[in-house]
């Protein structure tokens, strides 16, 4: 097999999709959210079930791009995001950004204008003594002064409002595709938890949760290097497809079944080519399938890798249409149209569990919430134990993110060290 | 002379509206995506020809989800028709009334039905959820009920006024039976109306979640916000452009029937920011069904002032607010009962092109385009296959965009208000007796310019059995897309039977034969307009422009010159 430089797009986000699929299974949650926030963009997916949705084809910057890949949305909501009011009087918060350069005026790198990581600084949600552990110093009076011109004063607010304002605005967007990401996946967020990483989604995931109605948020250790940390641990796979266009039934089988025989034996040596021992390595197989006249094809999968006979086959596609559309299909011949032999190898390597950096921390501050500003704890996260249990407020902090925990919900610490947040009607 | 307008001085709560804007957008797809999953017919499910408004009692749009330009508005006419019939009284939660007539409900042509619930705050009705779905057959003599040869709305399919189909949750079976016993495969009818009723009642469900979640009081001022933004927006928009009467005239190569070509006048006036469109001059109501109803008028005209002012605004009753329309009685645009208007998508599209045309002075240079195709070329085979079984294959062809400043116009695309996909050759040749030649963008169909008119799309089909019948509907076969500050117009469509043995004939915009085997058809579909002059281009970009085979060389001599041609094929060539 060629190597396919397209399948590059978006591994980072689509490795942390993967590892908070098997997150979600250790911790046994069936639905779950992701919520990937980085600087300039915020990836969301839906999975139920532990399972990693695909999409046969996406677009990448207006391109399509017909290769299986992680069915995710990416939306242009970050923390550099632009906070701007415009002549109208609407306030909108993206999706322009401020990227890593100039970046947030706080940064002191020259950005002029407020972003998103401006208002949480000036809410005292992010530490004013730094981030990454102080390494990044930060100018929160330049980011009040940057919100002061642009929003407060132009919306007739002060600047802690403003601020608030920001955030929302920013939520409500973030919210907005969280939920078109579910429906079109026919899935109910209110009973979904959401997994937040990237450096900001822990800072944001309070509200979210609340915005959402939703279950939950999980916050996985180190979140700020989730991704890359997944790509270095877990597993690697690639799919192997041919596309076929055989009637389901034993005339055409022998066809079909030497095709599944070549995809196996390129799978297995790319396997081979990538160090993957023979015990570790696996072939679950899809068939793109569809009942004769029918214009759009169904994926139904055999996990063990074993293509089943012609009959068989049928009564797979049968209950898969009736869970995926809800109608059945009586008495009608189908299709195959692609044969897909994913190639998986559980890598020799263990993941990375770095143990977290001891901050030195202010033990409270004052912060910027929804009700007004309060003295709000703030604790290490390295030095949170298991079983820890607190309501909210708080805040959690670690070298890589800031988790805020907000009044009305309650935080515990679970047995693999990650932080999950709940209401306290529900918790 | 342009109003002083301060920055922020009529909102009450600029972040409540920017956050309940966010939700009543999520709430309206939500609706519409839970619409597309649960329905059968293809054009819902997969094309996505449906929309989902939400409207105050006062009539107002509110949000509606970003699904088909085409729909922009047409549910409110519908609302309006509900506010006048029915009195606040004699709403309960769980009503639900359908309509789909231009003439008596608003309707955009009887294929798009609509379907609008009341919403009930504190015990009382508040707001109206809505949907409009295009259904794949409303009756009428030809499957599909969009024939570009009816001549009266009688025979267009059944005509739906306001009426009640559903009573405090209980639908009325009988009403319910009669609709869809008039519909082509009623059973799939009724299961897209039913979906229809689904839709708004989780629509109604999540509006409620909403108003407990902000208060209504608040969300009344947030909606009010909203829509004196919006407003605000496009005035601030139109009143960034100069003072002016602006002018275009555009034309349709016939009225569906007769073999004259019919007359689309606009006359946009800009006064500050007030805009106006005039469409006195416009020609005669068409014979076939091409005439084009008020209210897909209205969301032709939303859609224009949208993409060309500012794209990115909400479509609520601030756009429609925006501007006014004049167009005569008895016109293509303005037709009277009964009037058909089922095939009007060439109409609407011509017509943006025509309002996009005239507003080209008034924009700055930095944001112009030359025209567009405007235009789509529908076609459709039937026949059997040789298993025995019946086969319809309907496609439509876009063709090249306007070049843009700074661009060459796309190539192969839809343009304005109609948007769908074409049929991949792996899966037409699979599935259908047909054996495709070509799939090409045609040579020398840009216009020429300082930047390409985008080139149009050919399609050449042979039939692999007798008696295929060809219903063609296309339009652009007489009139180019024009070019624009110097820029030259495209090529026009046009469309070739080539019979076995026999030269290549040309055919008339609209027309039905039947192919035999080895018959082949050839579709070529018209080009985007140039902008600028074409002695402007740099050579470098016209031998790219040759070398793949974008323009002829006969053709670059004609349009560009002979020197420029010379020194281009003085240039290396990639290998």
């Amino acid at each position: 097999m060629t190597p396919v430089p397209v399948r590059l797009c978006l591994s980072g986000p689509a490795a942390g999709v993967a590892a908070a699929a098997r997150l979600a299974c250790s911790h046994g949650l069936d639905l779950v959210a992701t919520f990937d926030v980085g600087g300039t963009s915020t990836d969301v997916a839906v999975l139920r079930g532990g399972e990693v949705p695909f999409t046969p084809a996406r677009e990448i910057d207006g391109l399509p791009l017909r290769t299986p890949m992680v069915d995710m949305d990416v939306i242009g909501a970050g923390g550099g995001s632009l906070a701007r009011v415009d002549e109208a009087g609407g306030l909108t918060v993206g999706p322009d950004s401020a990227g890593a350069d100039p970046g947030p005026v706080a940064f002191g790198r020259g950005g002029t204008m407020p972003t998103l990581t401006d208002a949480l600084l000036v809410l005292g949600r992010l530490d004013p003594a730094g981030l990454l552990g102080g390494r990044v110093p930060v100018d929160v009076a330049a980011a009040a002064a940057a919100l002061e011109v642009a929003i407060a004063r132009p919306l007739g607010l002060d600047v802690q409002r403003a601020a608030l304002g920001v955030v929302r605005v920013a939520v409500a967007a973030m919210v907005r595709c969280l939920r078109a990401q579910a429906v079109r996946r026919g899935l109910d967020l209110r009973g979904a938890w959401l997994v937040a990483y990237g450096g900001a989604g822990p800072t944001l995931a309070a509200e979210v949760l609340r915005e959402a109605r939703m279950a939950g948020f999980l916050v996985p250790p180190e979140p700020g290097i989730f991704c890359a940390a997944a790509l270095l641990g877990g597993e690697v796979a690639a799919d192997h497809s041919a596309t076929l266009l055989a009637a389901v039934d034993d005339d055409a089988w022998p066809r079909v079944v030497a095709a599944h025989q070549r995809l196996r034996d390129a799978a297995d040596a790319w396997l081979a080519g990538e160090g993957v021992p023979a015990a570790a390595r696996s072939f679950p197989l899809t068939l793109e399938l569809r009942f004769r006249g029918q214009g759009h094809d169904l994926a139904v999968g055999f996990a063990d890798g074993r293509l089943p006979p012609p009959a068989e086959v049928l009564a797979a596609l049968a209950a898969a249409h009736a869970r995926a559309l809800g109608t059945t299909v009586e008495g009608r011949a189908a299709e195959l149209t692609v044969l897909r032999v994913r190639a998986v190898g559980r890598l020799a390597t263990a993941a990375p569990h770095p143990r977290p950096t001891p901050l030195q921390l202010h033990p409270h501050r004052r912060v910027g919430l929804p009700g007004g500003r309060e003295t709000v704890a703030v604790l290490d996260r390295a030095a949170l134990v298991p079983g820890t249990q607190r309501p909210g407020a708080c805040i959690v902090q670690e070298l890589t993110s800031t988790t805020l925990v907000l009044p009305g919900q309650r935080l515990r610490v679970a047995a693999d060290g990650a932080l999950m947040v709940q209401e306290m009607r529900d918790g | 002379m342009v109003e002083e307008l301060p920055i922020a001085p009529a909102l009450v709560d600029p972040v409540e509206m920017a956050v309940t804007g966010e939700r009543l957008r999520a709430l309206c797809e939500d609706v519409g995506e839970l619409l597309v999953r649960s329905a059968v017919s293809s054009n819902i499910k997969e094309r996505r020809d449906c929309s989902t408004g939400l409207f105050d009692l006062r009539g107002r749009l509110v949000a509606q989800a970003d699904h088909m330009p085409i729909h922009i508005g047409s549910l409110l006419w519908g609302v309006r028709a509900l506010l006048a019939k029915v009195p606040p009284e004699d709403l309960q939660p769980g009503d639900a009334f359908l309509c789909n007539d231009p003439y008596a409900a608003g309707g955009t042509h009887l294929p798009d039905i609509s379907v609008l619930s009341p919403v009930f705050v504190d015990g009382r009705p508040a707001y109206l959820v809505g949907n409009i779905a295009h259904h794949a057959d409303v009756g009428g003599p030809v499957p599909g009920s969009v024939s570009g040869r009816s001549t009266s709305i009688y025979a267009e399919g059944l005509r739906l006024p306001l009426i009640r189909l559903a009573r405090a949750g209980r639908i009325d079976q009988d009403l319910l039976d009669l609709v869809v016993l008039n519909m082509r495969e009623p059973d799939d009818r009724r299961h897209d109306l039913l979906a229809q009723l689904g839709a708004n009642a989780k629509g109604a469900e999540l509006l409620q979640a909403i108003v407990r979640d902000t208060g209504s009081a608040t969300l009344e001022a947030a909606i009010d916000d909203l829509l004196a933004y919006t407003r605000r927006r496009i005035a601030m928009a139109v009143a960034a452009l100069p003072d002016g009467d602006y002018a275009a005239e555009r034309w349709l190569d016939d009225d569906g029937i007769g073999d004259d070509p019919v007359r689309l006048a606009v006359r946009v006036q800009v006064r500050g920011s007030a805009l106006h469109v005039d469409l006195t001059g416009s020609g005669p109501e068409a014979q076939g069904a091409v005439n084009l109803s008020a209210s897909s008028l209205e969301a032709t005209l939303a859609y224009c002032v949208k993409a060309l002012l500012d794209p990115s605004v909400p479509a609520n009753d601030g756009l429609l607010q925006a501007f006014t329309v004049e167009a005569p009685l008895g016109s293509i645009v303005n037709p009277r009962p009964p009037a058909a208007v089922a095939a009007r998508a060439v109409t609407s599209n011509r017509l943006a092109g025509c309002v996009f045309q005239a507003l080209q002075p008034a924009l700055p240079p930095h944001r112009r385009m030359a025209s567009h195709n405007d235009s789509t070329t529908l076609v459709a085979l039937a026949g059997t296959r040789p298993d025995g079984t019946p086969f319809v294959y309907p496609e439509s062809l876009g063709g090249g965009a306007g070049a843009m400043h700074g661009a060459d116009g796309a190539e192969g695309v839809h343009v304005h208000t109609v948007n769908s996909t074409n049929l991949p050759v792996e899966v037409l040749e699979a599935h259908y007796p047909l054996r495709c030649h070509r799939h090409a963008l045609v040579t020398d169909s840009g216009g020429a310019g300082r930047w390409r008119g985008g080139r149009g799309i050919e399609r050449s089909l042979e039939a692999l059995v007798d008696g295929l019948t060809v219903t063609l509907r296309s339009d652009g076969h007489r009139f180019p897309a024009p070019g624009l500050d110097g820029g030259l117009p495209g090529r026009t469509t046009e469309v070739l039977l080539t019979r076995v043995g026999s030269a290549p004939e040309p055919l008339p915009s609209k027309t039905t034969l039947t192919l035999m085997r080895g018959d082949r058809l050839t579709l070529r579909t018209l080009g985007g307009g140039g902008l600028g002059p074409p002695s402007a281009r740099p050579a470098s970009t016209l031998a790219h422009d040759l070398a793949i085979g974008a323009i002829s060389e006969a053709a670059a001599r004609a349009a560009y010159g002979d020197a420029l041609v010379e020194a281009v094929l003085g240039i290396a060539q990639p290998a």
